[in-house]
């Protein structure tokens, strides 16, 4: 192996190290936000994300009182 | 106020990356050292890497000696990020370092002193996670980390008066030149600003309220209202 391809190497290795763990940390940090996200969802008793946005949609006409 | 977090977090990573990218060509364009030949441009790597793995152990003192002093998990959860930061830039300070020494030496390893204790502090460093990860008590595993990270940052003024006092067989910083020493402060700038980019986020993943209660309790199904909605 020649030198210039031994350091193209190196340096690939070290960047891969430091990328692979940022996106490591990167997508430990998204569930956890999810998992939180859900764990609230649950304790408001909506069963599924979905229902939420449901739930604080305004209605659109006047609402019937009688 | 979360839009303007996240417009600072991606104009955060863009700087980063921008000034990798930066560094990747000065380092291109940077001439060739005479002596060393291509390997001696991994120094604009093997360099910032050292540098931060350094840095890194000293935030985990300081945030050790911050838990021992105060006893707030805040500065538990710092010592946690900075130490996992160490250990990764110290994978590469070895990796970097190793294939140095095979095509300068035509060796991956000599237990040179600066060699043996670099080694030294990245086993004590993944020592440190291993240890938090055994204890299941919250309070007695930040306790314990506090005073191991206190204890394993002594391994740094080693490496440090190894360098100065005993005979080493590592190359020396000398004879960069301008366009060198450009490339070389590039690369130290986007390292240090993806190092403590990784403690943030590795930091925030630890306050999270889920993280929290499931370090406390084991896994959640409903973590208390307070802890996740407050």
């Amino acid at each position: 192996m020649s030198d210039s391809a031994a350091t193209m190497l190196a340096f690939a290795l070290g960047i891969a190290v430091l990328a692979g763990y940022a996106a490591y940390l990167f997508v430990q940090y998204r569930r956890a936000l999810a998992r939180t996200r859900s764990a609230v969802l649950k304790e408001r008793g909506v069963s599924s994300p979905k229902q939420a946005v449901t739930t604080e949609l305004k209605p659109r006409g006047p609402v019937k009182t009688s | 106020m979360d839009r303007r977090r996240t417009w600072l977090l991606c104009s955060y990573w863009a700087l980063t990356v921008a000034l990798l990218a930066i560094g990747a060509f000065l380092a291109v364009r940077a001439p060739i050292d005479e002596t060393m030949g291509p390997i001696q441009k991994l120094i604009y790597l093997h360099l910032p890497v050292a540098a931060n793995t350094f840095l890194a152990a000293f935030v985990v003192f300081i945030a050790s000696v911050g838990y021992l002093a105060g006893r707030r998990q805040t500065w538990d959860d710092l010592a946690h990020a900075a130490a996992a930061v160490t250990v990764i830039n110290g994978t590469v300070l070895l990796l970097t370092g190793m294939c140095w020494g095979k095509v300068a030496w035509n060796l991956w390893w000599t237990w040179s002193p600066r060699l043996t204790f670099s080694l030294i502090l990245w086993l004590l460093y993944v020592a440190y996670l291993i240890v938090r990860h055994r204890i299941a008590s919250p309070e007695r595993r930040a306790l314990v980390s506090a005073v191991y990270g206190v204890v394993a940052f002594l391994d740094v003024p080693l490496l440090y008066l190894s360098v100065k006092l005993l005979p080493d067989v590592h190359p020396t910083m000398s004879g960069l030149t301008p366009a060198m020493y450009a490339a070389l402060w590039t690369w130290m700038a986007a390292i240090t600003l993806f190092s403590v980019g990784l403690v943030t986020v590795r930091f925030s993943i630890g306050r999270l309220p889920i993280f929290r209660w499931e370090k406390s309790c084991g896994p959640a199904i409903v973590p208390p209202a307070a802890g996740l909605t407050g």
